[in-house]
Parts: structure tokens; C-alpha cells; sequence
């Protein structure tokens, strides 16, 4: 116990090499997760590889499929970019209630991705804005949406010997506008109770695309599924409603300290449709 | 038990030392460099008791491991005063009955350094967001929103 070996690569290729030879490697971002884990989990023996040497990897940059945000980029970094506030403000928003000023000047969005918490706040607007994570091995690069990037509770589709290396965000669409809220028991230094990410494509009043997802509810994050059919209906509050209780209907709440099964629902509910209302206007 | 040699300059001082990969950066500073200012309550990044700058930003030393700390500037509650004249923010939780018990003062000072700087001149939210890190269990947090309020003033020039 209490041994760490520790390796912090400035080039990508090695860090690849590294996990490629040591199967049991932890990739190492920020910590918040990590370390606080590690602690209280009685300080076992870790191989870390430590990611935030490696060059271009908290970058933020806009291509010309869409916005690029490397996985090293730290809350702060995301809650004050000016292109992520400006074509994914709900994203910043996220970003900015995680934890407190310490912990965004630590914790990067590829951690919170990672770790994949239920809670986790900037996992609900990645998947409405139709986010690909990039992940990246020794054998080359491969995309997968953020929608589909979680398996359980902690648990991803990252394979032994892969690294998050960021995300592409496509551009929103003309007349597309999102919306978010975190509900918790308090404003600040807490985890959600409920989190809800929608961002609906309105085009003459009718909807044309609408996307919502959840956090807190389930084993994992939550797409709501089978809101194609609202293509085309009117953008109005029966169209927020109706959204609304099939949200309800698919997530998958527990009961914890945070709140009960029962209440998580309605404030799903609630909050889907008020988001919608945001979003519709 | 693995070794590293960390290199870091703390408080404007350079120093090369040689701690253990599973070392916080708070552990190192308090129990290696003396620098005891820096407490540590929760030790899970909750309280913001163990709150330093790391080149410039604000981060929970109980969180950082110690080898992250290689090639980095820290700032301690010790490294804020100049030789003759606390910062004013230090003067200020004075001034304004701001500290109780002191335990979380080092890191409510150092958190209301990185405000100020961002807010030279806060609104009521910005002092409570840029906060909400730092637990206090005596003061009720009243006294030290007056301390941010007065040093704001102070250092511009106002008061
Ligand atoms: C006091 C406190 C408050 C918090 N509040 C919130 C909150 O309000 N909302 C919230 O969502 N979270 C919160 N968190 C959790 C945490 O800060 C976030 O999940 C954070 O984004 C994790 O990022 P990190 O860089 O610190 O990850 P780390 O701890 O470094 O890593 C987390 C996990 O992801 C893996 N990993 C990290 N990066 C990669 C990568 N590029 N490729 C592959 N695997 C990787 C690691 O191996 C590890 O398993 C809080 C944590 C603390 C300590
Ligand atoms: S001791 Fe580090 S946050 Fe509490
Ligand atoms: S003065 Fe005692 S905890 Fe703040």
C-alpha cells in the first residue's frame, strides 16, 4: 500500500506507449475524482499516468467540423472560453457549477466525462449539443457520441489501453437554442439532485429537432429516446408537457440522501418542461 | 516507497526536495517546508482549509499530489504579506472581526485573493460564488464578506 509510481509524459505517444504496457495504469487529470477516491478508499498501490504534460491536450480550438475541446481543459478553462459561451452557452454554464472555484481550477471536462458519475454536470449538455468523444489508443483514433460513451455507473466504453483525447462539438443549427438547470439541495458545492440538458431546433414556430437528457436519474446519464416524433408539432407548451412526462417516464431515479425516487421524478418533470419553455421561446 | 525529486518555487523561493509519489502538495508544504499556515480539514477538496495558489489559481492542496506540483509557482498564506505590511485582505479580515477559531482563515484568504482579483470590485453573488469553497463553521460568513468588501475598497483606494 501507499505506493504510487508516477509518469507524466509530455508527448502523446509515449503516454499511449505507457498505457499499452501498463494494463493496470490510471489516467490521472485533475484528480478531483481520483485522489478523493484514492484517499478514502485506504491509499492503494497506483500507477498513474498523469495526462496534463501532454501537449495540446487542455486545448480548445474551433475546426471546421465543429468546436474541438481537448479532455485536459479545465472547468475554468471551459466556463470562460469565449466560443463555448458563445455557440454552447449551456456547456459554460455547466461547467461553472461544478464544484467550486478550487475544484474548476483542477477538474477537466474529459475527468468528468471519465468517471462517469450520473451527476456528473457537463455530461447532459455534451449529449444534447451531439458531442463525439475521440478516443485514442496505440492503434489509432476512434469517435464514439457522448450519448453512447457510458455502460454504468463509472463505467465507459473506454478499452484497456484507450485515452479520452477530447470531443467535437458540431455547430448548433440556426434557430436552435438549449437549456439547462441543476437542481440541488443548495446553489453552490453540490452535486445535482436532478440534471436536465435540452436543446430543441425551432424553425416557424414547429419544432424540428428537439434532444434532452438527464443527469442523476439513472445508473448513467440519460438520452430521452423517441422524441423524433415531435418533429414538425408545434413548439408550445403541450409539446413541453408531453416532452416532459416521457422524460419522466424513462428515468430511472433512486432514492438517496439527495432526494427520493418519487420527488426526483416530478422535479424531472418540472424541469424538462420548464427548459423547454426556455428553449422554445 | 517511491521517491521523486520536486523542483517548485514556493512563495518567491525556489526549492528542490525530495518527497514520496503518494505525498499531497499540502502535506509537503506543511510537513516538509514548514509552512504550517496551510491547514488541512477535510482532505477530500470540501472545506478549502488547505487552499494555495498554483500559478496563480486557487486549488485544494489536499487534492494535488505533490509530483504534480514539479515546475509549478505556489503561494502560500506565508507568501502573501510583504516584509513590513500584511495584503490587505489579511488586514482586512482583521479590521472587519473576520476570524474566530482561524482554522479556515489561511484558506478564505487565499480564495478571497484569487475574487479580488478576478472582481476587483464584487457584487454580493461574485463574493459568495467565488466563496463557496471555503467552509467557515464560526463566523456565520457575515464578517467575512465585510472583510472582501473592505479590502475591495482598500485596494481601490476608496477606503
Ligand atoms: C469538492 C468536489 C466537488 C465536486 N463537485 C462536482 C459537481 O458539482 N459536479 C460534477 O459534475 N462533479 C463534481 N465533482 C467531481 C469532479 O470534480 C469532476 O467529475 C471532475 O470533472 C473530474 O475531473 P478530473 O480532471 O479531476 O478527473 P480525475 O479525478 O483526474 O479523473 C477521473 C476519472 O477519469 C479518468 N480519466 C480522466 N481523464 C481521462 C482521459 N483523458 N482519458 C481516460 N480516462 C480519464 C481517470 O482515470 C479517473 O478514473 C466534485 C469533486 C470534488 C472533489
Ligand atoms: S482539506 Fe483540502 S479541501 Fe478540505
Ligand atoms: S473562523 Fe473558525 S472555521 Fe472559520
Amino acid at each position: 500500500m501507499f505506493n504510487i509510481s508516477y509518469f507524466a509524459p509530455a508527448k502523446l505517444s509515449e503516454a499511449l506507449e505507457y498505457l499499452y504496457e501498463h494494463k493496470e495504469a490510471k489516467v490521472l487529470a485533475g484528480g478531483t475524482d481520483l485522489i478523493a477516491k484514492w484517499k478514502k478508499i485506504g491509499h492503494p498501490d497506483m500507477e498513474l499516468l498523469d495526462i496534463r504534460n501532454i501537449e495540446n491536450f487542455a486545448e480548445i480550438s474551433e475546426g471546421k467540423d465543429g468546436l474541438f475541446i481537448g479532455a485536459g481543459a479545465k472547468m475554468a478553462a471551459v466556463q470562460y472560453n469565449s466560443a463555448v459561451n458563445e455557440k454552447f452557452p449551456i456547456l459554460a454554464w455547466a461547467a461553472s457549477v461544478v464544484g467550486s472555484v478550487q475544484v474548476r481550477n483542477l477538474a477537466t471536462i474529459g475527468g468528468n466525462i471519465c468517471n462517469a458519475a450520473p451527476s456528473a454536470d457537463t455530461v447532459t449538455p455534451l449529449i444534447v449539443y451531439g458531442a463525439e468523444a475521440v478516443i485514442v489508443s496505440k492503434k489509432g483514433e476512434r469517435r464514439c457520441l457522448v450519448k453512447d460513451f457510458f455502460t454504468g455507473p463509472g463505467k465507459t466504453v473506454l478499452q484497456s489501453g484507450e485515452l479520452l483525447k477530447g470531443f467535437v462539438l458540431p455547430y448548433p443549427e440556426k434557430g436552435s437554442k438549449a437549456a439547462f438547470s441543476k437542481h440541488g439541495r443548495r446553489i453552490g458545492m453540490d452535486l445535482a439532485t436532478v440534471g436536465v440538458a435540452v436543446n430543441a431546433c425551432v424553425d416557424g414556430g414547429k419544432i424540428k429537432d428537439v434532444k434532452v437528457a438527464l443527469g442523476a436519474v439513472g445508473p448513467t446519464p440519460i438520452y430521452v429516446t423517441g422524441l423524433e416524433k415531435f418533429a414538425g408539432a408545434m413548439a408550445n407548451e403541450a409539446a413541453a408537457e408531453e416532452i416532459a412526462a416521457l422524460a419522466e417516464k424513462q428515468a430511472k431515479p433512486i432514492t438517496d440522501v439527495r432526494g427520493t425516487e418519487e420527488y426526483r421524478k416530478d422535479m424531472v418533470y418540472e424541469n424538462v418542461r420548464k427548459c423547454l419553455k426556455k428553449a422554445f421561446a | 516507497m517511491e521517491v521523486k525529486e520536486l523542483n517548485f518555487v514556493v512563495n518567491g523561493k525556489p526549492y528542490k526536495v525530495d518527497v514520496r509519489t503518494n505525498w499531497t502538495l499540502a502535506q509537503v508544504l506543511r510537513e516538509k517546508l514548514g509552512l504550517l499556515g496551510t491547514k488541512v480539514g477535510c482532505g477530500e477538496g470540501e472545506c478549502g482549509a488547505c487552499t494555495v495558489l498554483m500559478n496563480g489559481e486557487t486549488v485544494t492542496s489536499c487534492l494535488v499530489l505533490a509530483v504534480q506540483a514539479e515546475g509549478s509557482e505556489i503561494t502560500t498564506i506565508e507568501g502573501l504579506a510583504s516584509a513590513d505590511k500584511l495584503h490587505p485582505v489579511q488586514q482586512a479580515f482583521i479590521d472587519a472581526g473576520a476570524i474566530q477559531c482561524g482554522y479556515c482563515t489561511p484558506g478564505m484568504v487565499m480564495s478571497a485573493v484569487a475574487l479580488l482579483n478576478r472582481y476587483p470590485d464584487p457584487t454580493d453573488e461574485q463574493i459568495r460564488y467565488g466563496l463557496n469553497g471555503n467552509l467557515c463553521r464560526c463566523t456565520g460568513y457575515q464578517k467575512i464578506f465585510e472583510a472582501v468588501r473592505l479590502a475591495s475598497k482598500r485596494m481601490r483606494g476608496e477606503a
